[in-house]
Order: C-alpha cells, then structure tokens, then sequence
C-alpha cells in the first residue's frame, strides 16, 4: 500500500450520457511502468483523462501519493506531480519548440529546475536541441511526440502518463521511443501508458491492465500476462 | 487642414481604436467570448474619473483611481456574470456569451443613459496647439497618440516576455495543453477580462483628449472595438493594431470629407467588406 | 416523440385561432385593444425568427431592420408611383425577403461562423438606422414619418383597433399554417438536420445553403410584411422604433425555439410583461437586458419544453438519473 503512487478505485466514467468506465480499479507503484491495453474504444484514452483531471468520474476515488484527487482541475493536478500527455499532444503550435518546453516547467516548482531538466530532456531528445527555435506546429510527427513528452517532464512529474506515445511514428522511431521512456523511468518517474503497440511494449513494462468495453478484464505482471489470450484479443481489437 | 495632419489625428485615433480592439481580442481568443458590453467599460470608466474630480480630487489620481476600479469591475462582471458561459463549450458558448453580453450592454446603456443624461468627459491640456514646421498639431493629440502607444508596446512585451504573458497564448493557442501545463485558464481570462476592461477605460480617457465621451456613446464604442478586432482577425492582438490604426486614418479621412455620420457607414461597409472578403481577418488567425 | 393524429392537429389549430379570434371581443378599451395588436405582431415577428434562428441557427441581429424595410417600402413607394399600399405591402415584404436572403446567401457562403454572423447583421442594423437617418429628405430621419392615407377607409362604425387585429391575427393563421406546412414537410426534416450537424447534414446530400436561405427568406418575408400593415396601423413609423432584436430573442428563447408554441407563448407573454412595465420608463430596456440573461442561465431550453418536461416530473416523481 505504501509504495503506491496512484491508485484508482471502482471508478464509473462517462462522456456524456454514455457510461465508458465501470468499476475500474488499478494502482502503479513507484518506479513501475504499468500498461493499459485494450481494442479502440475500451475506455483507454477516458481513463487516463480522468485521473488527469479532464473529466470528472462518476463514481469511485482517485488517490495519488495517498491525497484523493478525483474532481480537482487539471492544472492543480499538475502541480501535484502528475503530467499527461494526450493521444492529440496539445502542443502549441505557434510557439517555438523552446517556448513550449518553457511552459512545461511553468509551475513554481519547475521553474527552479528548469535548467537541470533541460539538459536532462536535450540529452535524451537531441533532436528537440537542434530545433530549439523552430515553431512546434512545423516538426514531423515524432519530434513532435518527443516535443509532448518532453514538456511534459519539465514539470518533474512523479507519475507521467502517456496516451499512445507510438501513434502515428514510423516503426523505426520505436525502439528509440521506447527506450527513452525506459530511461525516464529508471530516473525515477512512474509511468502510466495506454499503447496499442503491445509487443514491443510489454517488453519495457512491468505490468499490464487489459481493459475491454470500459472494465478491466485482466491484470498482472507483463512478463505471466503475455500470452493469454486477453491480450490477443486486445492487439487485434477481436 | 492638411493631409499630414489628417493623417496624425487619424493615428491617435487609430490607437484608441487598438485599444479597443486588443480587448475584445484578447477576451474572445481566451474565452471564445464576444465582449459586447465592452463600450460600457468604456464610459463607465470615464464617468467613475468625473465623479472623483468632481469631489474635488486631483485629476491624474482620479483617472488613476477610475482604471483601476473598471479592473475589478471588470473582474467582478466575469466572475459573477461569465462563469455559466464558461461552462459550456463550442457554438452554445459563443451563443451564450453573444446573449449574454448582448444583454447587459443594453441594460447597462439605458441605465448609463438615464442616470448620467448631461455627462461630458473631455480633458484639456494646458497648451492648445504647437507649430512644427508649419504643422499645427495639439498636444493633447500628442499625448493620446503617445499614451495609447506606451501602453500598446506595454501589452506587447507583456505577452511576449513574461511568464504569464505567455501563459496567456498558450491558453488561447490549446486550453488543454496549458491546463496539463499547470496553467489554470479560468483565473487567467478572469486576468484578460480586467485588462480589457481597464484598456477600454483607457481608451475612453484618451479619447477625452481629442473629442468627448458622453453616457451614450457605449454603443459606439462597442461597435468600433468589435469593428476593429474582427478586421485583425478576431484572434490575433497584432491584427487589432494594425487594424485599429488603418481604420483610424481611414475615419479621419472620411470624417473630414464626407461627415460623421456617413462615415460611420463607410467605416461598418468597410468592416463588412473585410469580414466577405476575408474572414479570418486581416492579418489572418494567429495566436 | 408523441405521435399526434391529424384529428388532434385539427383540433388544436382550430382551438388556437378560437382564442386569438375571440381574445378581443371582451375588450372595448382601445388601450387594451392596442396592447393586443402587439402582441399579435411580436408573435409574427418571433416566429419569423424561429424559422430564421430557431431552424435554422442564422443569428440574425438585425430582425428590426428587415422589419424596418418593409415598413418603409411599404411607405414611401406609393408616394412616388401611384400604387395602392395593398399592392406595395407585399412588395415591401418580398424586398425584406430578398435582403434576408441576401444576408444569408452571402453568410452561408462564406461560411461565416456564429460571431461573424451577428457581427454582420448587427452592422447591417446599424446600416439600416443610419440610412434613414441619412436621407432624411426621403425618410423623414430621425423624426419619422406620419402617413396621411390608411390602408382602407373604414366607415366610422368600425373600430380601428379591432379591424386592424385581425387582419393581423389573419397574418399570423396564414403564418402558422405555413410554418406548420414546412416544418411538417422535407424542409422539415432538412432544417431538423442543420441544426443537429451541418456537415452531416451535406454528406447526406442535404443542401445546406439552399435550406437556410429558404428559411431566410420566409421568415425575412413575413417580417417585412408585418412591418408593412405596421406602418398603417400606426400611421407613423421612424428608425427608433425597429430597435426590437432584443425583445424578439428574449420572446423566442423564453418560448422556446423550434416549436409551434414557443413564439405564441413567448411573444403573449412577454408583450404583456413589456406593456406592464412600460409605466417604469426607460428602464425596460435594463430589465429586458437582465432577463435576457437570466433566461439564458436557467431557462435557455424555454417554456414549451419545460411545459413538457412536468408531467414527467410529476409521475417519476423526480428527474431521471444516471444508474
């Protein structure tokens, strides 16, 4: 219980009249990369919007470092220590890549790391270095995903949650994505990742929660959940 | 009076009018709120600064006192009135905000109307005009001209430059990427909003240098405020100042040839030939 | 949806031009009579706004000066040819139609958004006011015009008031008939699908662009037609008195838009409220500004579908919730 970085409990969702979660519950622990799996549809993307803070829940509890969190506003969810970074990246296209990363440290707590998170971010995403001035709406599909995550660590977040960072990147990026998110962990921050990508992914997660029509139909560590046939029904969304 | 001199009335004009302008920019590319009230800041502010000079305070301090009361009118106005607009999205709260707005500058006008009938803001400055080789300008032009400028410039750098100012575009450029930025929106339109409040009452105490503000002037001033921002491209600040500057001189000209009141119809045919021709604006959208 | 039977339909028309036809007849005040009028003439105008507005979602701001052209048409042209008003009235309408339509055509295919609309029509207000202000040689500016020749020359017996309600009241049957004929129709369901997603409503084949100019050109017309009888009812008219947007919206809003009742009940309603606090001056104006937005806050989906909503509240005992 007491290394548990978030915990969701028997939380209902829904987006508009439509109820999207039913009694999901889940934890991550610290240092954990924990996996949401499941076809299109499944309530993914609402699960990850509502412990964000985006959408309220219906039902149920959302505890992060053990303060309830559900039904508080983004941005002070933010300050609390968890960043988001949305399948649609809500990047800001007219500001320069540095402008962007600059927003991303924008709470007080940032501001004064913004230097060491920086270099931290350059060194794991050259790229975004090279392009430091260039406007965020010009970048490729992958720098802008890697611009996403990266402002996205400027706040120092104790729990990143990442809405299918491989979306939309060519099959080559991968392995250096994925990898970096490897990294970001090993540094010290939980990550939460709904992914359509399982393969590579059940590889660098510790463990995975298989959502299917809005309930969690399976759960474990990745390395004893991976072949059931859950999980194949997720990948090929059957 | 010469072209020259046309041309510098038309310009401070043209500044008030960016003024204007940039408010309802701002309001509307952070809330998707069309401020149609925001004339009646304008003479509420100017009325507020008579009422502190006519109890005997000195001028400076009442103008002062007068944009900073219009701030927190400002603020209360969209705290108490804009929060159920807020809360819808999409079509339904640029509806909303319409009526909404609508609404209050004609209940706010009859009561400015009926209440202060026989108001006049103007300001005078002690020298009535100064001769530049072989210009006649007044330096009450001057000093509009220069204020509403300072103050322009102050905006500008205060939305490229500062932590917040930045916060704001962002805002305006995806709310939900500020919101999981940390950034909280509803406190910064509630900022914006004030602004704008306090930039049209500075407008209207500007204007006072040049001409007179009187309580039914609201309407108008609203007019030329939506006017202006919409040919800047209803979200882009930079485009409410050009905008506002060229429909400045494009006023002063047809003011002088043609007469006012006609002119106020060139001036909304104009607006209506930009909005056809081009609707996102003159300069196009832009954060 | 409750299915109502041609019988029942029948029924509640003729039960609706009963009232309208006999609300008069109690009355001998011409006060009163007069109040009536108006009340009948706001109902023309709100519903010409809810074929404009309430089917189609065209903010139009500029309802008063659509009216305002048709009354003055209406005017001024049998001054300079020799037509009869009876001829000029609907030709006063058709010009208010073709402008609405102009309006529309041009917003619709510039696809001009929701602010920009009522920015457009706002401005063309504005136009229109300083227009006739502007030739006042024409129009009689500011001060207006006092007509000198009524529509027909009523034998003294007849009382003015009531002649002239019902001719209104005739306008406003044909005006029902007719909204109730389009809605009822393909048109109908057309405008059924604008409102709920234009571009669903093109990819289905649906064209857009020709149903809200219809639906502009309809509504344009009957403004410009009451606009037109206005003018000989009052035998005055000047640019102040075509500054109604704002009562139009509260009445159709307040009613309820896309239904056959709202603009009857909104407009009934709201001219007796208007008449009541008329005594209180200028501050009408301020109060129809605050209900506008009171409405908007708790009443936006309007009486009709709160009148429809009780019996549900009344037999489930409480409002339906999510399990």
């Amino acid at each position: 219980m007491s290394n548990e970085v978030l915990s969701v409990k028997n939380v209902y969702a829904s987006y508009g009249d439509f109820l999207v979660l039913k009694n999901v519950s889940l934890e991550v622990r610290e240092g954990e990369i924990v996996l949401i799996l499941g076809a299109n549809g499944a309530g993914k993307t609402t699960l990850l919007k509502t412990i964000s803070g985006l959408l309220r829940p219906v039902k149920g509890q959302i505890y992060f470092l053990n303060r309830r969190i559900d039904g508080l506003s983004p941005h002070e969810i933010v300050k609390m220590g968890i960043s988001y970074v949305p399948a649609e990246r809500a990047l800001f296209p007219l500001m320069s890549v540095m402008e962007n990363l600059e927003m991303g440290a924008y709470i007080a707590r940032a501001r004064k790391e913004k230097e060491e998170r920086l270099q931290f971010i350059f060194q794991l995403f050259p790229v975004l270095k090279e392009r430091r001035d260039q406007l965020a709406g010009t970048l490729s599909g992958g720098e802008q995903q890697m611009l996403a995550i990266a402002r996205a660590l400027m706040a120092s977040p104790k729990l990143l949650m990442l809405d299918e960072p491989s979306f939309g990147l060519a099959p080559k990026l991968l392995p250096k994505l994925f990898k970096a998110i490897k990294q970001i962990n090993l540094e010290g921050t939980a990550v939460l990742m709904v992914e359509q990508n399982v393969r590579q992914t059940l590889n660098i997660a510790d463990r995975a929660y298989v959502l299917e029509n809005g309930s969690i139909v399976l759960e474990g560590p990745c390395d004893k959940i991976r072949d059931d046939p859950l999980i194949k029904r997720a990948y090929l969304g059957i | 009076m010469l072209p020259v001199e046309l041309l510098l009335d038309g310009i401070t004009f043209g500044l008030i009018l960016s003024l204007l302008g940039v408010g309802i920019t701002l309001i509307f590319g952070l809330g998707e709120v069309l401020n149609l009230a925001h004339g009646e800041f304008v003479v509420i502010c100017t009325i507020l600064a008579l009422m502190f000079i006519g109890r005997g305070v000195d001028v400076t301090l009442s103008i002062v006192l007068s944009l900073v009361i219009i701030g927190l009118i400002g603020i209360a106005f969209e705290r108490l009135l804009l929060f159920p607009v807020y809360r819808e999205k999409g079509e339904v709260r640029v509806l909303m905000g319409i009526f909404m707005t609508y609404g209050l500058s004609l209940a706010i006008h009859s009561y400015l109307v009926n209440t202060f009938p026989k108001v006049h803001f103007s300001v005078r400055v002690p020298y009535t005009e100064i001769v530049i080789g072989g210009l006649s300008i007044r330096p009450s032009t001057l000093l509009a001209a220069a204020i509403a400028a300072l103050a322009l410039i102050a905006l500008g750098v205060f939305l490229k430059k500062t932590y917040i100012g930045k916060a704001i575009r962002t805002v305006a450029q995806n709310e939900v990427g500020a919101q999981l930025c940390g950034v909280n929106p509803a406190s910064l339109r509630t900022l914006i909003f004030a602004l704008g409040a306090v930039m049209a009452g500075l407008a209207g105490i500007l204007y006072g240098l040049i001409a007179t503000v009187t309580a039914t002037l609201g309407l108008d001033f609203t007019t030329f405020a939506i006017v202006v921002a919409i040919a800047g491209g209803v979200r882009s600040v930079y485009g409410a100042i050009v905008s506002g500057i060229i429909l400045g001189i494009v006023h002063a000209f047809s003011s002088f040839f043609l007469g006012a009141s006609l002119s106020l119809v060139i001036f909304l045919i104009a607006v209506i030939l930009i909005v056809l021709a081009r609707p996102e604006g003159v300069l196009g959208e832009k954060g | 949806m409750r299915k109502v039977s041609i019988a029942q339909k029948l029924l509640i028309f003729v039960v609706i031009f009963t009232i309208y036809a006999v609300l008069p007849l109690p009355l001998s005040n011409p006060y009163y009579l007069r109040v009536l009028n108006l009340l009948v003439l706001f109902t023309l105008f709100t519903i010409s706004s809810n074929i404009i507005f309430g089917h189609t979602r065209q903010l139009f701001l500029c309802h008063g000066a659509l009216i305002g052209i048709g009354a003055y048409t209406s005017v001024l042209l049998p001054k300079s040819l020799a037509i009869p008003p009876w001829i000029v009235i609907p030709l006063g309408a058709l010009f208010s139609a073709c402008i609405g339509s102009s309006i529309s055509t041009i917003s619709s295919l510039r696809r001009l958004s929701i602010i920009l609309m009522a920015v457009f029509t706002l401005s063309f207000q504005i136009i229109f006011g300083e227009v006739i202000v502007g030739l006042r040689e024409i129009t009689g500016g500011d001060e207006g015009l006092i007509l000198r020749q009524d529509l027909v020359q009523l034998p003294s017996t007849v009382n003015r008031e009531l002649f002239y309600y019902y001719v209104f009241v005739f306008l406003l049957f044909v005006s029902i008939i007719v909204y109730n004929r389009i809605v009822n129709s393909h048109i109908g369901v057309a405008f059924k699908c604008i409102v709920e997603d234009e571009i669903a409503a093109s990819s289905v084949g649906i064209n857009v662009i020709k149903y809200k100019v219809l639906s502009a050109f309809i509504g344009s017309f009957i403004l410009g037609l009451a606009g037109g009888v206005y003018a000989y009812y009052n035998l005055y008219i000047s640019p102040s008195l075509f500054n109604l947007d704002l009562y139009i919206l509260v009445m159709l809003v307040f009613g309820g838009m896309g239904t056959l009742a709202g603009p009857l009940l909104g407009a009934g309603i709201f001219t007796l409220v208007f008449e009541f606090l008329r005594p209180m001056g200028p501050i009408t104006t301020l109060i129809f500004g605050l209900l506008l937005i009171v409405l908007f806050l708790y009443f936006r989906e309007g009486l009709v579908a709160w009148l429809r909503g009780l019996p549900t509240l009344y037999r489930a005992g409480g409002r339906p919730s999510v399990e």
